[in-house]
């Protein structure tokens, strides 16, 4: 291989940034606050589920999911600085040179700016998505960090939701490295920075659908609840039953109080079928079913009306009931038969049971 | 013989390993590590390389998982 001057110097000032370094050699490995998270994760997905909120007890599993990984690989950190206990000597500037040889073989060239040692990768492309070229970015004043690098994207194609999140790992140029934080903290600590471009590279290179910052099934918008098309999640309607988001063409809203709802937990009057959510519906003294005010006069429905108008005055229901030997042959039962509504019999079910 | 062994599938340090010689990086890779090196890069001296390759004195091992999952941080 020829010999380079420029990256030499690259090496020589990489070795007097590791002999500046004072800071603990993996950093703090264990953030408290991810076990706290988790513990209130559990809370609310434990909270939405005994309330029946479907969609947020999904969501809230889905966080910890990412918060239990979250925490793991902090632990593997920790654990990682265990097995090997010797500090790592410092690396010399031959070291380092070969090591930025080895990148710039791999990566095609490794550029120094502005205090920024970085590489590029080629296109990257998860499931389908192209996320274009990402750079690789290692601030040579902050090798004391745990973190010093942050990810570029050259060409950002970001989510549809997020436009700070360029990569399902990455979220404002900062990369969750998961599995390969270990990795990466001891190539730092080490001096491979080889290394440690290439298990960065790996990890853009590899998608984790339940630890992504935003999967990418939901790269282009969230999908309706209904008819699962893409949509952003600002344009979208939430559920107030379920808190499922539904699309502009979906979406049902009540006709009195304007709230939304998706197909499954929309609920309708018993007799004019519009959507009326559960608090604006009454209920019928008589046939006990639920309609809109307008269905209603002085709580009664207008079919129980109309049935009671048709009763002669004074017929009790046992006059009634003798009245129809054949109804109660079959058992059927009283003379509410009689005052059931012609549409009450053409209404769906699918809402039985809800307020 | 000596060599510097890096195994990013674990804590990811580089430790010296001793070794018998005429150990090949195959034989290496199944003590070490276990599974299909297909799924992993393997570097030898920061080269790419072989299972079939015989190891040397001093020779520096690297051996990474093609895949790494990264995950979400916690802001």
């Amino acid at each position: 291989m020829p010999w380079k001057p420029l990256l030499w110097r690259t090496a020589v000032r990489l070795e007097a940034a590791y002999a500046r370094r004072r800071a603990p050699l993996f950093g703090d490995p264990l953030h408290w606050d991810a076990w706290s998270e988790l513990v209130a994760g559990i809370r609310r997905r434990d909270k939405a589920a005994r309330r029946g909120w479907r969609y947020a007890r999904m969501r809230e599993h889905e966080t910890l999911q990412r918060e239990l990984e979250h925490l793991l690989s902090n632990l593997r950190v920790l654990r990682g600085s265990f097995l090997l206990p010797q500090v790592p000597r410092l690396p010399g500037a031959a070291e380092l040179y070969a090591e930025l040889a080895a990148a710039e073989a791999e990566f095609g060239a490794v550029v120094e700016e502005d205090y920024e040692l970085f590489v590029t990768t080629e296109p990257i492309s998860l499931e389908g998505i192209d996320l274009g070229p990402f750079e690789i970015r290692l601030d040579l004043r902050r090798l004391e960090e745990p973190e010093p690098y942050r990810i570029v994207a050259v060409d950002p194609r970001p989510a549809h939701s997020s436009s700070e999140t360029v990569h399902p790992h990455v979220h404002a140029q900062r990369i969750c490295l998961g599995e390969g934080k270990p990795a990466v903290a001891a190539a730092l600590a080490e001096g491979r920075l080889g290394d440690l471009f290439q298990l960065v590279h790996r990890v853009l290179q590899t998608y984790g659908e339940g630890s992504a910052y935003v999967p990418l099934d939901r790269w282009c918008g969230s999908p309706c609840a209904d008819c699962d098309d893409a949509i952003d999640e600002e344009e979208g309607y939430s559920c107030y039953d379920c808190d499922g988001v539904v699309c502009g063409g979906c979406v049902r809203s009540c006709r009195y109080c304007d709230r939304s709802a998706c197909h499954e937990c929309a609920t309708v009057c018993y007799s004019c079928e519009e959507t009326v959510c559960g608090r604006c519906l009454e209920r019928c003294e008589q046939c006990g079913e639920d309609f809109c005010s307008e269905c209603l006069t002085e709580g009664v429905c207008d079919a129980c009306r109309e049935a009671e108008e048709e009763e002669p005055a004074g017929e009790t229901e046992d006059a009634g009931a003798e009245s129809q030997p054949a109804i109660h042959a079959d058992g059927l039962g009283e003379t509410a038969v009689l005052a059931r509504p012609r549409h009450h019999r053409n209404r769906r079910l699918r809402n039985l049971g809800r307020r | 013989m000596k060599v510097l062994f890096i195994n990013a599938t674990g804590g990811g340090f580089a430790a010296p390993l001793e070794i018998a010689e005429g150990t090949t990086v195959g034989m290496l890779f199944l003590e070490q590590v276990g599974g299909d090196p297909k799924n992993y890069l393997i570097r030898v001296d920061r080269l790419p390389t072989t299972i079939h390759q015989v190891l040397h004195e001093g020779a520096r091992i690297s051996i990474t998982p093609l895949k790494i999952e990264g995950a979400r941080g916690v802001a």
